[in-house]
């Protein structure tokens, strides 16, 4: 018990360490010249418009990819980057949050603009054709100004924003989704909020239609929208030439200018715990974002016990069966097992959601569940072969002799035995299985992880989150090695009575 | 259970023509056997004669590469027998006790009652205890096995097999894994297994074992069953002279000369590997390596005339350190320690407890020199 305090209070010293660490985000020194810039590091997104102006002004600068604003903003803060490209309103939602490290830098780029996207079929084209008409009428009604003007300007109260409630009576379209754009499309108060949000939840209203959003990164689900996977495409979409040729885009739904944001004089002057308060407020309490956290730490930990559970009984099967000797059946395992172990987890992911369940509408997470069931069944089959390997002939000899076939030795001597000796190996499999979970964001699955990147993208912030969702995976993994040791201490054999062990006999 | 079979009824086990052969190995070549009900029967004899795999074949553990095996009428070798069936009528004790670790000496017990007999738990836990109660080890009932002394171990294995209510009982060296404190309380238990007439086997390399608890003593050597009989004829008389350098624990060297400039060295060293290897005393192995050196090379090389041929063996005794070493020689009859060199004989008569010379009616090697070595000169 005293060894578990010390072991406590060293790791809690230990996230105060990392904790003071990044709340001195290590601010660099302002570098705001064009001449600096020339040969600088410039953010950006890959392919996008913002780039191609960018690389026109500054083609010796080294451009780096990075994936949304509060990156790029993170990025700039700490002197890994020069600059950052990108459109006015991203970079507006950053000042409109109070950041006063930045600015932009000279005139604007250039313009680009953003669209729905959909298949190349009749149904993505009817779909395109509506949603066009549903631009048309609403522009030339004004709605679609008082749209920019609230959301984009932040022009009138957006906190307390309602979807409307969608009778969804022509049917419910199916919609990719990556709320980490704020003000375009983000989550507020634990719903899509954001102009493209209320654009589609209008034109879903206007024709009759419900949605269900699944939660992907365009690059990852273009496919997805291409084979009719997916209905719409959205999440600030720019229209580019080479995207056309695999998916219908619909007429802009706004236009914007590109800009380059440098850092300025003007650092934050608020004192290290009034930033931390802010960060911790903005990250936890803000919009109720804990729930998000909450949200997903339950999909994390059902991802998990699904896995642990089925996994464990497939392994378990998969040994069985392995006994049995069949050649064909154990040359089809070994070469499976050996298939997985040298797959990244995140490329099996893909593979399953995008290619192998690519045509049904199973969700993420059902998929989650069978990726990380069959990586850890073929782990469990590991663990217990080798353990009941380990065990000498002899076990097997002394069940054989008294008239036990090979395989009642097998199950009712040998693997009793390795369970025992695999269970350590076992309990930090399933802590390695919660953290290898992390990645599901990646197959449109609010995990932890993923709610950080939402809550991330929006607060601007990258210290707040991730230190709350380590605090949080580490009590997790403290929990289910708890959990386990406990199962361990109940399941030993050795703490039986007489009566438990020769239950119903009279001694 | 220990009556003897009635005129034409099959006895218990009968094993005809068995042969194994694994790659490059023949450890049985040809073994015939009969075991009636109540024989207690030893096997004893060098390592790697096969003993082991004969006692497994008799449970289906090992496959027989030729022969049959008979247990009553049943050929049990024949593809189509039910092993699992054979193995409940014939139960196995093995060197390493071979108990399930992670269940309690009880569970260890009923386990095969109940699941392969049908009896009812009650039923195989009245049994297992009676049967503990034998074997004076009721209450280690809910230890586990390594809570108990190897001793202890066995004799649990022992009730395990019995609670099965085998017809034969295998033995796999039963006190081989024991420290010899303990060998005492297996032994005892079978001996009373043997007085209650269950019929075993036993492969053992303990003489004291095989001599106290059986009634027929096989000795196995060259592949066969290479003398049996009672413990007292194979212990005290035996009859071939590979099973009474087995039983007198009899270690032999032969060295051969054929070479008037033969290779001194080499030879010498023959034997000193010899003798430490089986624990020869020092100073015998001097008196050997003397006696080697004063007769082959002083005495009789120089008087053999042409293409000597000397053979000289020596055969060990550990049991009472003695040495019997024996020469023959070629070249005419002639006494080589008649009018040889004085100083020679006087170390050969220092070295030898008795030496003697014999012709024998061998045209090719007519003499013998024999010489016992001992240190305990009288």
């Amino acid at each position: 018990m005293r060894a578990q305090f010390l072991c406590l209070r060293m790791t809690a010293l230990s996230v105060m360490v990392f904790l003071l660490l990044f709340v001195h985000d290590g601010l660099a020194s302002p570098l705001t010249t064009e001449a600096d810039l020339a040969h600088g590091r410039i953010g950006t997104w890959p392919g996008s418009k913002v780039e191609e102006y960018a690389r026109k002004i500054y083609p010796n600068a080294k451009f780096v990819y990075l994936d949304t604003v509060a990156d790029m903003a993170q990025n700039l803060r700490q002197g890994k980057i020069d600059a950052f490209a990108m459109n006015r309103i991203l970079v507006d939602e950053l000042f409109y949050n109070g950041e006063t490290g930045m600015e932009i830098l000279g005139d604007s780029l250039g313009k680009t603009a953003y669209s729905f996207v959909f298949a190349y079929s009749d149904r993505g084209e009817k779909l395109c054709n509506e949603f066009n008409d549903f631009l048309r009428a609403n522009r030339e009604n004004g709605t679609l100004h008082e749209l920019q003007q609230k959301w984009l300007n932040h022009e009138g109260d957006v906190a307390d924003y309602k979807p409307p409630v969608l009778s969804g009576e022509n049917g419910t379209l199916s919609v990719v989704i990556n709320p980490i754009f704020p003000p375009m499309l983000f989550v507020s108060n634990g719903q899509f909020a954001g102009y493209e949000a209320e654009l589609l939840a209008r034109f879903c209203e206007a024709y009759g239609y419900d949605f269900k959003p699944t939660v992907a990164t365009f690059e990852a689900a273009v496919g997805g929208v291409a084979n009719g996977q997916f209905d719409i495409g959205m999440s600030s979409v720019e229209y580019i030439a080479e995207r056309e040729e695999h998916v219908l885009f619909s007429n802009p739904t706004c236009e914007a200018d590109c800009v380059l944001v440098v850092r300025s004089d003007g650092a934050n002057s608020a004192g290290i715990l009034d930033t931390l308060k802010k960060k911790i407020y903005d990250t936890l309490i803000r919009e109720n974002r804990w729930k998000m956290l909450v949200n997903g730490m339950a999909t994390t930990l059902v991802i998990t016990f699904a896995s642990v559970l089925l996994g464990s009984l497939g392994g378990f099967f998969l040994c069985l069966l392995y006994h049995e000797g069949n050649r064909i059946f154990n040359s089809l395992v070994e070469n499976v097992s050996r298939f997985l172990q040298g797959m990244p987890v995140v490329v099996l992911l893909m593979t399953f959601y995008y290619i192998v369940f690519g045509s049904s509408d199973m969700s993420g997470v059902v998929v989650a569940i069978i990726v990380f069931s069959l990586i850890f069944a073929f782990g469990v089959f590991g663990m217990l072969k080798s353990g009941a390997d380990s065990i000498p002939r002899g076990q097997t000899e002394g069940a054989l002799a008294l008239g036990f076939s090979e395989r009642q030795a097998f199950v009712r001597f040998i693997l009793p035995q390795a369970v025992r000796i695999f269970f350590r190996t076992y309990q930090t499999a399933i802590v390695d299985l919660l953290k290898s979970t992390a990645i599901v964001g990646y197959i449109a699955v609010q995990d932890l992880t993923k709610m950080a990147d939402i809550i991330r993208a929006r607060t601007f912030d990258a210290f707040a989150p991730l230190i709350a969702i380590s605090v949080l995976y580490f009590l997790l993994a403290w929990l289910l090695k708890k959990i386990t040791g406990e199962i361990l201490i109940r399941l030993n054999p050795e703490n039986r009575t007489a009566e438990e062990i020769l239950p119903g006999v009279k001694l | 259970m220990s009556s003897k079979r009635e005129n034409g009824s099959a006895p218990l086990l009968r094993i005809n023509h068995v042969k194994k052969e694994y790659p490059g190995v023949v450890p049985l070549r040809d073994v015939n056997l009969t075991v009636e009900e109540g024989d207690v029967i030893s096997v004893i004899g060098p390592s790697g004669t096969g003993k082991s795999t004969l006692l497994r074949m008799i449970n289906r553990m090992e496959e027989a590469t030729a022969g049959e095996i008979f247990f009553h009428d049943e050929e049990i070798t024949s593809p189509s027998c039910d092993t699992g069936k054979l193995r409940q009528k014939i139960g196995m004790i093995f060197q390493s006790f071979n108990l399930f670790p992670h269940l309690t000496v009880i569970e260890n017990i009923m386990a095969a009652p109940v699941a392969l007999k049908n009896l009812s738990k009650q039923e195989a836990y009245d049994k297992a205890k009676a049967l503990l109660g034998k074997v004076g080890l009721v209450e280690k009932m809910f230890g586990y096995p390594r809570e108990l002394s190897g001793g202890q171990q066995q004799r649990i294995a022992i009730v395990r097999a019995l609670a099965m209510e085998p017809e034969l009982l295998l033995l796999d060296e039963p006190t081989s894994a024991l420290d010899p404190t303990m060998t005492g309380e297996v032994e005892s238990v079978l001996n009373q297994l043997g007085k209650d007439g269950v019929t075993m086997m036993i492969v053992t390399h303990s003489m004291e074992l095989a001599r106290r608890v059986s009634s027929r003593v096989l000795y196995m050597d060259e592949g066969e069953i290479y003398e049996e009989g009672t413990p007292d004829e194979i212990f005290t008389s035996p009859r071939r002279e590979k099973t009474r350098q087995f039983i007198h624990r009899l270690k032999v060297l032969t060295i051969v000369v054929e070479q008037r400039e033969f290779d001194f060295v080499g030879k010498t060293n023959e034997i000193n590997v010899f003798a430490q290897k089986n624990g020869v005393p020092r100073l015998m192995t001097h008196f050997l390596l003397l006696l080697f050196e004063e007769l082959v090379v002083h005495l009789i090389l120089p008087r053999i005339a042409e293409s000597p041929r000397i053979v000289w063996s020596l055969e060990y005794d550990a049991k009472n350190e003695q040495a019997q070493m024996s020469v023959n020689y070629n070249g005419g009859v002639f006494n080589a320690m008649e009018g040889g060199d004085e100083l020679s004989m006087g170390i050969i008569r220092r070295c030898a407890k008795t030496v003697r010379y014999e012709s024998v009616a061998d045209e090719k090697m007519p003499n013998h020199i024999f010489a016992t070595v001992a240190l305990n000169k009288e």
